[in-house]
């Protein structure tokens, strides 16, 4: 259960990760270092994006797609606004994280999860630009260059590398585009980002603003 | 026996005794003892709710800045869990807490699909709402609960395991929670829960983890200035009652040994009178300690005081004794003590007796009260007859202020039996303040209004209480039945009348063990409905299949309907679990029975509460303000009726010893009239009486037969009766310096206490002497 829960919210933060204004971290010619990566990744105000995802689950015949919208709020609160094909709504904010899907009932609070709080962690240490507190969640790889690279994230905890397998954030010529979420079980999760708006500061008023959309008229 | 092997003797005893009680001696300061027991299954809740964790759990509320103080919450709570008297302190909700419900729910998911299991399961298993569960779980798989969902879909495609956790998030929460951590309801405060493992009213321990919680609060101030803290919860309220009667006692200490010191100097000139005077006293208080701890293992604080205080009444017997020695210093001592003999054990007779009635109540404390004071008063009794006659031997007590002031009353007193017409006055004035006083009497029987509290500590209970509580503690509905599974039916049966309620608004919400676990025969017809549901495998294959999903999607949930039925969840499993500390507060077993509680949020008519229980058998609505207002009102009127049945048992003794009317209504009346009056001042004076008066007066009144009995039995004898009056006097004068200075408490009861003894002995003695001439006695001429 908890690890289920940890990785849907790993799966909702790193969606996010992935909006990060990474155009500017360095140019061809220059050699590729995750630092450089996380300071860039520190200095975004904010940022709000479109998503479109596909999920290939073994449960299923046909992959499954869906889409919407993300909000990043500085220094650690995110929502992310599933509109097709059912409308629902996640909200980390500080101690909380709260789950509704649309139609008037109330939210549900799933922020009583020790992986999901590992995964917040790991979440607010990659927009801090924290390295050194990212490394200690996962294994980190950087490879390919500045024109083409992947980071690949790797499960330090017990709890969460039982149901994660790896999180690989991809990025070309600067700007991050894709995220891919691999389970143990096979099931694949790949995240497109576009568009994104990365120059204005997001606040918390916002987040909230988003969540309650899919809430009560 | 020679004075010195008695005084050797005394010594001895005195040394063992306090030797053994020092050893020995547990202390309580149990308010829980002054409730009722052995009155019915309502009494009994009373006790439980008294003594249930809920009262034992301090609340302690944080903020800095007007936002909750989270991180200052986590280091107190991990400070205050290291606390040995703390069971168990939280800040937030369990990190294990999902992950122990789902090991032990979900396996009997089954079980627990639906309170109508009859009529609801084949709906939701008709081919549309198949299909249409399909479909949705399809479109919810892509959004976030999708990793979640796709794990449970498997064994579980009907939903019943998140039927039962959105039931149980439907249940009003007992505290509000940010994230995991627990806050106010306003949102401002951060809220740790502190559980203690002694009663709340065990003040000792309570004062003990005050003073770790505020020494945990300044360090945390160190790192956080800004932090404020408040708390709220009953132990707070037994620390500062205790800080309080112990500050009352420094006071009246002080007035009472001044003054009764300075009553011993005006009499005997000699304060070392004063030490043989409250010997007998301090051996029986001491022989009642003795004897209490081995009989009830423990005593309780309030016991020990009110005992303590029976040095007031035990004075009387050797302050007699002393007068009639120091007015005849050439008789024998002995002798004295021979001759006074009858008079002294018709009096402590008759003062015990009064006593025993309270050890007939339903109050333990009252037991323990009754056992102290009957014992004290015999062994005191006791010494003033066999050890002090020796000692006075050695130190006869000096005699001439005694005796001329002795000669001044009597004088007053024969110069009062002269003017009959002054005394028909008085009589007249009496029966006018009955007349009149009595009928104004009101009467309050809630006890809690004597309690006097610091108005800040109220205060900050009060904004406490507003800040987190959402259930009404004290008014519960109850339950209660012959075994678990008769417990867990009748809950069901309370949920299923109050939920009307609930939806129409009556009601803001309940929360009872109804929302952990359902009876056994519900559980077993949920599973028998579903397994009786025609091809439910081979059609929830179709439906999942036409949604997109692959055909062994739903083939776990198949194999788990062919095989046997899981074990139904019963309160052993839960008390067992991890999750025990849900079920704590909502069942209880007690004298091989088991309660139920159901709590009310925002209760808006009682009456229809009242009603939509009002014929489940074994189930009703139990407000604990109320039924306490109500025992002690019948305790009050029972008490009440003991006083007259004990004075009639007076009388009774009396009409043996005296065998003519005019003494028996000499040494009788002035403790009925002292009874009359104290309630007939209360009325007068707009003051409402309680059962404290009445406890009270049953001292007094014993009191007041003594001083008639005393001056009955010397009324013939002129030297006599002189030292009688004297006797009195200094009776009365010490007993109000002992008991009257209550008077001065800042606890209402110590107060009621003092009040109604102070005044009532004052009675005594006007009326005593009184009413021996209104009998056409002649006191002082030889008979």
């Amino acid at each position: 259960m908890s690890g289920q829960r940890g990785v849907l919210l790993g799966w909702a933060l790193l969606s996010v990760a992935w909006a990060v204004p990474w155009a500017g971290i360095a140019r061809a010619d220059e050699p590729l270092r995750i630092e450089a990566l996380m300071r860039e990744m520190a200095a975004a105000p904010g940022v709000i994006a479109r998503f479109e995802e596909e999920r290939h689950l073994a449960l299923l015949s046909e992959p499954l797609r869906s889409s919407g919208t993300l909000w990043f709020s500085r220094p650690s609160s995110m929502a992310r606004v599933t509109e097709a094909p059912l409308e629902t709504a996640l909200l980390i904010d500080g101690e909380t994280m709260l789950f509704r899907e649309a139609g008037g009932a109330p939210p549900v609070d799933l922020s009583g999860d020790p992986t999901a709080r590992m995964f917040l962690e790991g979440f607010v240490v990659i927009w801090a630009g924290d390295l050194e507190a990212l490394r200690q969640h996962y294994q980190v790889a950087l490879a390919g260059n500045v024109e083409d690279w992947t980071l690949t994230l790797r499960p330090r905890s017990g709890r969460l590398s039982n149901v994660v397998e790896h999180l690989r954030l991809f990025g070309h010529s600067g700007a991050l585009h894709g995220l891919e979420m691999l389970e143990k079980g096979g099931d694949v999760t790949r995240t497109r980002l576009e568009p994104l708006q990365i120059d204005e500061p997001v606040t918390r008023d916002d987040l909230r603003a988003a969540f309650d959309s899919q809430g009560p008229p | 026996m020679t004075a010195r092997q008695v005084r050797l003797g005394l010594l001895g005893l005195v040394v063992l005794m306090v030797a053994f009680c020092a050893w020995r001696i547990r202390v309580g300061t149990d308010i829980s003892n002054f409730l009722p027991v052995g009155e019915g299954e309502a009494a009994v809740l009373s006790r439980l709710l008294t003594d249930s964790e809920l009262s034992r759990t301090l609340v302690v509320t944080l903020s800095r800045d007007g936002r909750p103080a989270f991180t200052e919450a986590r280091e107190l709570e991990a400070d205050l869990a290291a606390h040995e008297g703390v069971a168990w302190a939280r800040s937030g909700v369990d990190g294990e807490f999902l992950r122990n419900l789902y090991e032990l729910y979900f396996p009997r998911r089954h079980l627990l699909m639906t309170r109508e299991p009859e009529r609801e399961i084949p709906r939701l298993t008709e081919d549309a709402a198949l299909a249409e569960r399909a479909s949705r779980l399809r479109q919810q798989l892509a959004g976030p609960a999708g990793p979640l969902l796709k794990r449970v879909i498997p064994e579980d495609p009907l939903g019943a395991f998140e039927r039962m956790v959105g039931r149980m998030r439907a249940e009003p929460a007992a505290l509000g929670t940010e994230g995991d951590r627990f806050v106010s309801n306003d949102g401002g405060w951060a809220v740790v829960l502190v559980a203690t493992r002694d009663s709340a009213f065990a003040s000792g321990a309570q004062a003990d983890l005050m003073a770790h919680l505020d020494a945990s609060v300044a360090r945390l101030r160190e790192q956080a200035p800004d932090l404020s803290v408040e708390r709220s919860g009953v132990g707070l309220f037994a620390v500062d009652v205790e800080r309080r009667i112990r500050g009352d006692v420094a006071l009246i200490g002080s007035v009472s040994f001044l003054g009764v010191a300075g009553i011993f100097l005006l009499f005997f000139r000699r304060l070392s009178v004063f030490g043989l005077a409250v010997l007998p006293g301090l051996v029986g208080i001491l022989s009642a300690l003795t004897l209490g701890v081995v009989w009830f293992g423990r005593l309780d604080g309030l016991t020990i005081a009110f005992g303590a205080s029976l040095v007031g009444v035990a004075i009387d017997y050797p302050i007699h004794l002393l007068n009639h020695c120091a007015h005849d210093r050439r008789a024998d001592p002995r002798e004295v003590a021979r001759l006074l003999r009858p008079t002294l054990c018709l009096g402590a007779g008759t003062t015990a007796a009064s006593f025993l009635g309270l050890g007939l109540t339903a109050f333990p404390g009252l037991r323990e009260v009754a056992f102290f004071a009957v014992v004290g008063i015999g062994v005191a009794l006791l010494t003033t007859l066999v050890a002090l006659p020796v000692l006075l031997e050695d130190a006869p007590p000096a005699t001439e202020r005694s005796a001329r002031i002795g000669s001044a009353l009597a004088a007053a007193v024969a110069a009062v039996a002269r003017r009959r017409g002054a005394l028909g006055v008085g009589a007249a004035g009496v029966v006018g303040v009955l007349a009149t006083g009595l009928p104004m009497l009101r009467w309050n029987d809630d006890l809690s209004s004597l309690a006097s509290f610091s108005p800040e500590l109220v205060a900050e209970d009060a904004r406490v209480r507003a800040r987190v509580s959402r259930f009404d503690a004290s008014r519960v509905v109850v339950g209660l039945a012959d075994d678990a599974e008769a417990s867990l039916g009748q809950a069901l049966d309370v949920r299923r009348r109050l939920q009307p309620l609930v939806d129409d608004g009556t009601l803001g919400g309940v929360r009872s063990i109804e929302g952990l676990v359902w009876p056994r025969a519900l559980q077993e017809r949920n599973w028998a409905a579903l397994a009786a549901v025609p091809d439910l495998p081979e059609r929830l294959a179709r439906a999942f299949g036409a949604a997109g999903f692959r055909p062994e999607a739903t083939a776990p949930f198949a194999r788990h309907l062919r095989g046997e039925a899981p074990d139904p969840l019963t309160v052993e499993h839960l008390r067992d679990s991890p999750l025990a500390p849900l079920l704590r507060p909502l069942f209880f077993e007690l004298d091989g029975r088991t309660a139920t509680l159901t709590y009310l949020q925002a209760v808006d008519s009682e009456d229809e509460i009242a009603e939509a229980i009002g014929d489940l058998p074994g189930v009703r609505i139990f407000d604990q303000n109320r039924f306490l207002e109500s025992f002690y009102g019948s305790f009050r009127a029972a008490t009440l009726r003991q006083i007259a049945l004990g004075s009639l048992l007076v009388a009774g003794a009396l009409a043996l010893r005296y065998r003519r009317l005019r003494p028996l209504l000499a040494a009788l009346c002035p403790s009925l009239l002292t009874g009359g009056l104290v309630f007939a001042a209360l009325g007068w004076l707009g003051e409402p009486a309680n059962l404290i008066h009445v406890v009270s007066l049953i001292m007094v009144m014993g009191m007041g037969v003594d001083y008639g009995i005393f001056l009955v039995d010397s009324a013939g004898e002129p030297k006599r009766f002189e030292a009688t009056l004297v006797s009195l006097v200094v009776a009365c004068f010490t007993t109000v310096f002992v008991f009257g200075t209550l008077a001065l408490a800042s606890h209402g009861a110590l107060r009621a206490m003092g009040i109604t003894t102070g005044l009532g002995i004052l009675l005594s003695l006007v009326l005593s002497p009184a009413a021996l001439l209104l009998t056409g006695a002649r006191p002082g001429a030889k008979a």
